[in-house]
């Protein structure tokens, strides 16, 4: 009953589209290869399923998007940890990172491609890219605005710098870390698409370019909704994860 | 002297004036003594322990402060350690086994009733056991003195009466050396050996007042109310001819 609640504004929602999206594909007449009713791309989708090509794309998308999430926040938290703490030394990285900042992962793709070839690096490296950025910033901001009063409760028992660190810095930090973290989950999830659709031999971009080549706009379409459906779970995961982290360190989440 | 407070003058800049936040503060307190600091709103009372309790480097005047620790206005616990990790905070920094550790712990917990709150964290107390909870986790590390910047200013009223026995429980127990900062008469009158009044722009101290009334104090006995009265005319809260009528 109570997931039933917090679901159901969901399922109207959904359920709304879809009835819009069929009508509209009934009244105008458009050309099914163009623009495919709901029903078709269910059917897509059952082929997809079927013939197991599905499954396998998902578990290579994931595969590689794990991969350069997981170095993202890696390499992410450790220097915002390092530049959040070392204030002076960030004034300086910090106006290299804002001009990196807007440029999208894609417009890196022709160097990704050319420097570390086609197949599965492309995608990485852009969800890398993708998700980077966000995390650093936000460990760094996170780091460098813990209360004041938790440093002071520091000097009060006099912990040592490392303790400091360890004990104070890293626990205050955490909760903002993890929203960075869930943030560019769902950043980096957009850009797995671009990646895979340079080379990649399999993965849901590849889905979406083979089904371009072949006319299949009905797959194209249900390689979409798969794409939006996964993104929707992995944020709900996180979110999920999160609203726990900040439950045990006594914050609410707005 | 146990706290030596030499000349004690310090400066703070805003909107591009300086102004003394306190001015020429000469205190001593002796081993074992409660003594509060009593007065109004910025008056200097914070400035003065942030430099006593080493918050504050930059001052003029000299002070000699043995090994303190400081309970804040907010108990400046970690919400994220549990009741007895808060308390064991500073335990951690002595050389002592885990075992020992868990029996101090332990010992303490005991001693601010809080047993069976062990592995809650703060957010699940209730104001007075977070308070109970900062000041056990200052006594377990045995400093010479404790600091409170007015610890009881966020309870209600009557958690507010019950801490302070608590807190005149524990000190006579252990018989550490306290410095209390408040801004309520009563809660000055009521634990302390001294009363500190100080007086604003600039911060300096006003008048130190022996309390000499055996404890527990009985807050409506003609000596307890006298003393208000003579408070309440020092920090010039009486109307001529008039009964104070009002108090902090
Ligand atoms: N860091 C600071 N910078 C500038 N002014 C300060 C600072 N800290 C305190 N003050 C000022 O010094 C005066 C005394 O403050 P404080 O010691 O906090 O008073 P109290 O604790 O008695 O209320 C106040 O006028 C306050 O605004
Ligand atoms: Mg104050």
């Amino acid at each position: 009953m109570l997931i039933f609640k917090k679901i159901y504004p969901a399922v109207i929602g959904f359920t709304v589209l879809i009835a819009v999206w069929q009508t509209a594909t009934l009244l105008g007449g458009y050309n099914p290869a163009l623009f495919p009713p709901p029903l078709s791309v269910v059917s897509g989708l059952w082929e997809l399923i079927r013939e197991d090509i599905l499954t396998k794309a998902i578990v290579h998308s994931l595969g590689r998007f794990f991969a350069g999430y997981v170095a993202a926040a890696a390499l992410g938290l450790v220097l915002g940890l390092y530049f959040g703490y070392f204030h002076n030394a960030w004034r300086f990285v910090n106006p290299i990172i804002q001009f990196l900042r807007p440029i999208s992962p894609i417009a890196w793709l022709p160097f990704v491609v050319l420097w570390f070839g086609i197949g599965d690096i492309p995608a990485v490296v852009i969800v890398f890219i993708a998700a980077f950025f966000p995390i650093l910033l936000i460990t760094v901001s996170s780091v460098s605005k813990i209360d004041r009063n938790y440093l002071k409760v520091a000097k009060n028992f006099g912990l040592s710098p490392l303790d400091v660190f360890i004990k104070i810095i890293l626990p205050a930090a955490f909760p903002h870390m993890t929203s960075g973290l869930h943030i560019a989950i769902g950043t980096a999830w957009v850009f797995i698409v671009a990646g895979e659709m340079v080379g990649a031999q399999s993965g849901l971009g590849f889905l979406i370019v083979d089904a371009r080549q072949n006319m299949r706009a009905d797959l194209l379409m249900a390689a979409m909704v798969v794409i939006g459906l996964l993104g929707l779970a992995l944020d709900g995961i996180f979110g999920m994860a999160e609203k726990r982290i900040y439950a045990k360190w006594g914050m609410t989440k707005k | 002297m146990f706290v030596k407070v030499d000349n004690v003058s310090k400066t703070f800049e805003q909107n591009g004036a300086f102004f003394h936040a306190l001015r020429d503060v000469n205190l001593e307190i002796e081993k074992g003594e409660f003594v509060c600091l009593l007065g109004p709103s910025g008056c200097g009372k914070t400035t003065l322990l942030n430099i006593l309790a080493g918050f504050e480097p930059v001052f003029d005047g000299t002070v000699s402060v043995g090994s303190s620790v400081t309970i804040f206005q907010n108990f400046g616990l970690l919400p994220w350690r549990t009741v007895r990790r808060n308390i064991e905070l500073g335990l951690e920094t002595k050389k002592l086994s885990k075992q020992e550790i868990r029996g101090t712990s332990d010992e303490y917990l005991e001693l601010v009733g809080l047993k069976s709150f062990a592995n809650h964290y703060p957010h699940q107390l209730s104001g007075g056991m977070r308070q109970r909870v900062a000041i056990a986790g200052a006594l377990a590390i045995h400093p010479e003195i404790i600091f409170m910047d007015e610890p009881l200013g966020a309870l209600d009223s009557f958690t507010r009466m019950q801490m302070q026995d608590e807190i005149l429980r524990i000190w006579e127990k252990r018989k550490t050396t306290i410095m209390l900062i408040t801004h309520d008469i009563d809660e000055a009158i009521y634990l302390s050996d001294r009363i500190v009044i100080m007086s604003p722009r600039p911060g300096k101290i006003q008048e130190i007042l022996n309390v000499s009334m055996p404890r527990p104090r009985e807050r409506n006995l003609p000596e307890f109310l006298n003393m208000r009265a003579k408070i309440l005319e020092i920090l010039h809260f009486t109307k001529e001819q008039q009964p104070p009528d009002y108090y902090l």
